[in-house]
């Protein structure tokens, strides 16, 4: 097996505030392999954000990255300084967030955000071909070419969503951080989204973090599956497995509370309880309070997150 | 574009026409014959007589009803009824004002059109200055502040905008006046150029009059009269500059786009300028655009405490001297000058912002 | 009595283009946004009657309508057989009493200075039905049933202090203090986590049972109005395109567009993947909607007469009304 794009080792993030430090990532270690799409799913405060934010580097301040290390092409992310930082950014690493509304600049054409992100990175592109590069690309992302000098606010969302994936193609970048993309648009344009993300990580062979809270989506897109619950990691494995035989109670818990539409059951099993409060975790295992099987164990010790099958790990003490 | 810029010019039609109204309502507005008030208690009525047929007093207000009744007897033709209508005050101010007939003052005795030909260019040049002075130091003041943010000169310059905000213009002149002028003598107290010196008007601008004749002492002269009263009248408007472009610099910072900017890879340098800049920029041009009305409002008090012939000191006098028709006139072009400007700020914050130009 | 508790009739909204005063005088056309563009539907005494549709379809819009927020351009809504055309705002007002609404964002509507329970107990003072002792008591009961416990511990809090899934609870019996008939449900738990949504839905059913709610719940997410609707309305661009029981729709779509829109779901469910026959772009401007079909430029069935006729909506079975030309069977 080929080196992996990312390596992630007992990474922390702290965030200081006012009432205490809140540790928002708590001692993950992870790896994202090439061209494979690694789904990270959990609820909002888990985590799942501020670790994408830390593999760019890119982390609001007063958040910061209190340990662990992060090798990104064999390289470690957290000793490079602020130069190399900003030339992996958008060339080697690249970001589609959120809310393709708010995430493109409103002054700038479509045109001047691509080439913008072209010449960043290679001052020896002329303009002229910048743009010619710039027609091509979102010609591949079923947007017609007239709309290369359009503003933002004259593209509906699914074409702002493309054309953030656009920056990330631009370059060929060798990561590809993808943080909810697809949680503000409409279902219709989503799964034209999703469709054309599979298509283009298969047509490049794109490595993408698919970082969201839709459980669907992940099972759309992902390889593999990454859970986090409470700044901590608590299952990961391929997604098939993952999805047929969920180990984590929290994990079990999750997929059985989403609502399926393809299901006759109407059931949905319902998870009790809520996240646990950062600044004043529980002891022992993060997940015992609201856990059906919890054992004497899980309320006094911090179970390890360790490979119980080959390509599957888990931090839960039943295994 | 075109057609936006087209629109705005027609809208301003309707302010311009009822500014004109007002104006000229202001003088019927103060209690007693205005031209008893103008003249004093004492005026002879011959005097007073003479005012009212200049002023054109004995007239109807807004309309003349009488010619078309007289018309409807019989009494003169329907033509001469038509346009009788329209013999009155207000459409005669309006029509000379159309002509370029400002009227007469009343105490100088001159064209009021050739006063303000005069008067009118000593303002814009301090108005530009102190504008250039609010921006040059407002802006980039603003800009610093944000993105140091809580450092010891953003500090330093909130509190320093503060004392600017809630200073008073004739006492900060005053001070200038004592500190810079008496005291160290670095610059002259009054004026705009030196009595002695001579110099070709053409624009009415010295700094510009004195380029064209290229005579550097007299620009340099010029200039330095002009620091003081700038720094007096572009102060407020340089704290409130400061204080918009740090808070609109600090709301830009925190937007997605900027993380996606950062995202590219683009230096921080980049970001900031390209960025969040342009886009911190549109609010910031609105409030420019509505300090240059205070800031007219302001050279009255400027160029009365630095004696500055400009508009703002004519109308000072005027009000003194009840020199009614002056401020009349004084107040339309002000008005007519807030107007533009705001037109103009509204166009350039159409061409800066594609939400508003593709409309 | 008759079945239905809200019958709505041709009901129309069209929001005029906000535009600027010259502009009005010298272009003579004006411009509407087609919100609701003529919908009929009754919703039954005891069920829950699903709206869905994405952004822009009018499904909001409809919601507001029927608490009457705006006002109908046309059209009625009869309420429990009062047309709420014919009420004076008095009389509005003591009907609201039987019509409350839960917002997407249960912190954006709620008052930040206000304690929980005075939040909740409000109303009880604005229609006068109880105050001091007896309100906080009876306020103090409410919180119990919908899981605020222990209710003491929360009647003092702020809404900031507790959790996301809580204040949608407080909304929800806030909603329920002057024991409605009907509740108007928007996206009531699309803003909740993923593993507290089951149970704010499971909660709300519960409620049914016990008030002998009715409920209209809008939403844009297909899976989860399958576990709460009874029978669902999809709209598009203003219009109703398909309705019928839970089972009619899901199982027997009979409209292209709701063919696309539950095809698109996302399946929580590795093996579901597929590659997925999507319409091509996006929901059109509703200022000036499509001729005669509105989904026809993106419908992969369209006919020459798609283009030109609207279809209207039909009973193609007992319950089940479709607007289409075509209708392929799924």
């Amino acid at each position: 097996m080929s080196e992996p794009v990312v390596e992630i080792r007992h990474l922390n993030v702290d965030y200081p505030t006012r009432i205490g430090v809140v540790r928002a990532v708590d001692d993950v270690s992870l790896t994202i392999e090439r061209g494979e799409v690694l789904g990270l799913v959990g609820e909002s405060g888990c985590g799942k954000s501020t670790l994408g934010m830390a593999l760019l580097r890119l982390l609001r301040p007063p958040g910061r990255i209190a340990g662990g290390q992060v090798f990104f092409n064999g390289r470690n992310l957290l000793e490079l300084g602020e130069e190399e930082k900003r030339l992996l950014r958008g060339e080697r690493i690249s970001m589609v967030f959120q809310d393709p509304m708010t995430c493109l600049n409103p002054l700038q054409r479509v045109s001047d955000h691509l080439v913008e992100t072209i010449r960043t990175h290679r001052p020896e592109v002329s303009k002229k071909e910048a743009r010619a590069q710039a027609a091509e690309l979102i010609d591949r992302l079923g947007i017609m070419t007239e709309r290369l000098d359009d503003y933002p606010h004259q593209l509906s969302g699914g074409m702002r969503q493309r054309v953030m994936i656009g920056l990330a193609l631009a370059l060929n970048a060798d990561l590809i951080i993808a943080d909810e993309p697809t949680t503000s648009l409409d279902v219709i344009v989503e799964a034209q989204f999703l469709e054309l993300l599979r298509e283009l990580q298969q047509q490049f062979n794109l490595t993408i973090l698919l970082i969201t809270h839709n459980i669907g989506v992940v099972a759309e897109l992902a390889d593999r599956v990454a859970v986090m619950y409470a700044a901590k990691l608590v299952e990961l494995g391929d997604v098939y497995p993952l999805f047929d035989a969920p180990l984590h109670p929290y994990t079990r818990g999750l997929l059985r509370s989403v609502p399926n539409i393809r299901l006759t059951d109407d059931d949905l099993e319902i998870m009790s309880g809520v996240p646990p409060d950062l600044y004043n975790p529980p002891p022992g295992c993060r997940f015992h309070p609201r856990c059906a099987q919890v054992m004497d164990r899980c309320r006094l010790e911090e179970p390890p997150f360790r490979e119980v099958q080959p390509g599957r790990s888990v931090a839960c003490w039943l295994y | 574009m075109t057609k936006y810029i087209i629109r705005r010019l027609i809208s301003l039609l309707p302010t311009l026409l009822g500014v004109t109204l007002l104006v000229f309502m202001f003088i019927h507005l103060i209690p007693g014959d205005p031209a008893v008030v103008m003249l004093g208690e004492h005026a002879s009525a011959e005097n007073v007589k003479r005012i009212r047929q200049q002023l054109g007093l004995d007239k109807p207000l807004l309309l003349n009803f009488e010619a078309p009744a007289q018309a409807l007897r019989g009494e003169i033709g329907i033509g001469e009824g038509v346009k009788g209508l329209f013999d009155s005050q207000y459409l005669g101010f309006l029509g000379r004002l159309l002509r370029g007939d400002l009227g007469r003052s009343v105490h100088e005795k001159t064209p009021i059109a050739d006063l303000l030909k005069l008067k009118f260019p000593a303002t814009i040049e301090l108005s530009l200055l102190s504008m250039a002075f609010a921006i040059a130091v407002g802006i980039p003041a603003g800009i610093v502040s944000a993105t140091r943010r809580n450092s010891i000169f953003d500090g330093l310059s909130m509190v320093g905008s503060l004392i600017g905000v809630s200073m008073p213009i004739f006492w900060l002149g005053l001070m200038l006046i004592y500190f810079f002028g008496v005291k160290l003598g670095w610059f002259p107290t009054y004026g705009r150029l030196p009595v002695d010196l001579s110099l070709e008007r053409v624009t009415g601008l010295y700094t510009v009059d004195s380029i064209l004749a290229g005579d550097v002492r007299a620009l340099g002269l010029a200039l330095k009269h002009l620091v003081m009263p700038s720094v007096a009248l572009g102060t407020i408007p340089m704290a409130i500059i400061a204080r918009m472009t740090r808070s609109a610099m600090l709301e830009v910072l925190q937007e997605d786009y900027i993380r996606t900017a950062y995202a590219k890879g683009l230096s921080e340098r980049t970001v900031i300028i390209r960025h969040a800049l342009k886009n911190a920029f549109l609010p910031v041009i609105t409030i420019i655009g509505l300090q240059i009305g205070g800031l007219l409002a302001g050279a009255i008090m400027t160029e009365t405490v630095f004696s500055w012939p400009g508009v703002g000191k004519w109308v000072y006098d005027a009000i003194l001297a009840r020199d009614y028709p002056v401020v009349q006139v004084a107040v339309l072009v002000i008005t007519l000058l807030i107007a533009l400007v705001n037109l103009l700020v509204d166009i350039s914050y159409a061409f800066l912002n594609p939400k508003i130009r593709f409309e | 009595m008759s079945d239905n508790l809200v019958e709505v009739r041709g009901l129309k909204k069209w929001f005029p283009v906000q535009k600027g005063f010259i502009e009005r005088l010298v272009t003579r056309e004006r411009q509407f946004v087609h919100a609701v563009d003529g919908i009929d539907f009754q919703i039954r005494h005891g069920e829950v009657f699903g709206l869905a549709g994405e952004s822009g379809s009018g499904k909001t819009t409809t919601g507001r309508l029927i608490l009457r927020l705006v006002e109908p351009t046309e059209g009625s809504i009869v309420f429990d057989g009062v047309n709420l055309a014919s009420l004076g705002d008095e009389e509005m007002r003591r009907l609201r009493q039987r019509m409350q609404v839960i917002f997407q964002d249960p912190f954006a509507s709620l008052n930040p200075r206000m304690k929980i329970g005075d939040a909740i107990g409000h109303s009880l003072e604005i229609f006068k039905v109880a105050t001091g002792e007896e309100k906080r008591q009876r306020v103090l009961d409410m919180m119990e049933r919908v899981g605020l416990t222990p209710a003491r511990f929360f009647y003092d809090k702020y809404p900031h202090q507790v959790s996301g899934g809580q204040r949608q609870r407080i909304v929800l019996a806030r909603a329920l203090m002057l024991h409605p008939d009907l509740v108007v449900a928007d996206e009531p738990i699309a803003m909740a986590d993923v593993s507290v949504r089951a149970l704010l839905l499971d909660l709300m059913l519960q409620l049914k049972e016990e008030f002998n709610l009715t409920y209209l719940f809008i939403t844009h997410d297909l899976a989860t109005a399958k576990y709460i609707c009874d029978r669902i309305a999809i709209m598009y661009l203003g219009l109703i395109c398909e309705m019928g029981t839970l089972e009619q729709v899901y199982r027997h779509p009979q409209h292209p567009y709701t063919q696309a829109l539950l095809a698109a779901v996302p399946v929580p469910d590795p093996h579901a993947r597929r590659v997925k026959r999507l319409p091509k772009g996006e929901i059109p401007n509703p200022i000036n909607p499509p001729p005669g079909c509105r989904f026809h430029p993106r419908c992969p069935h369209a006919t020459a007469i798609c283009s030109v006729e609207g279809p209207s909506l039909t009973e193609v079975e007992p319950g089940h009304l479709v607007a289409c030309h075509t209708r392929f069977p799924a």
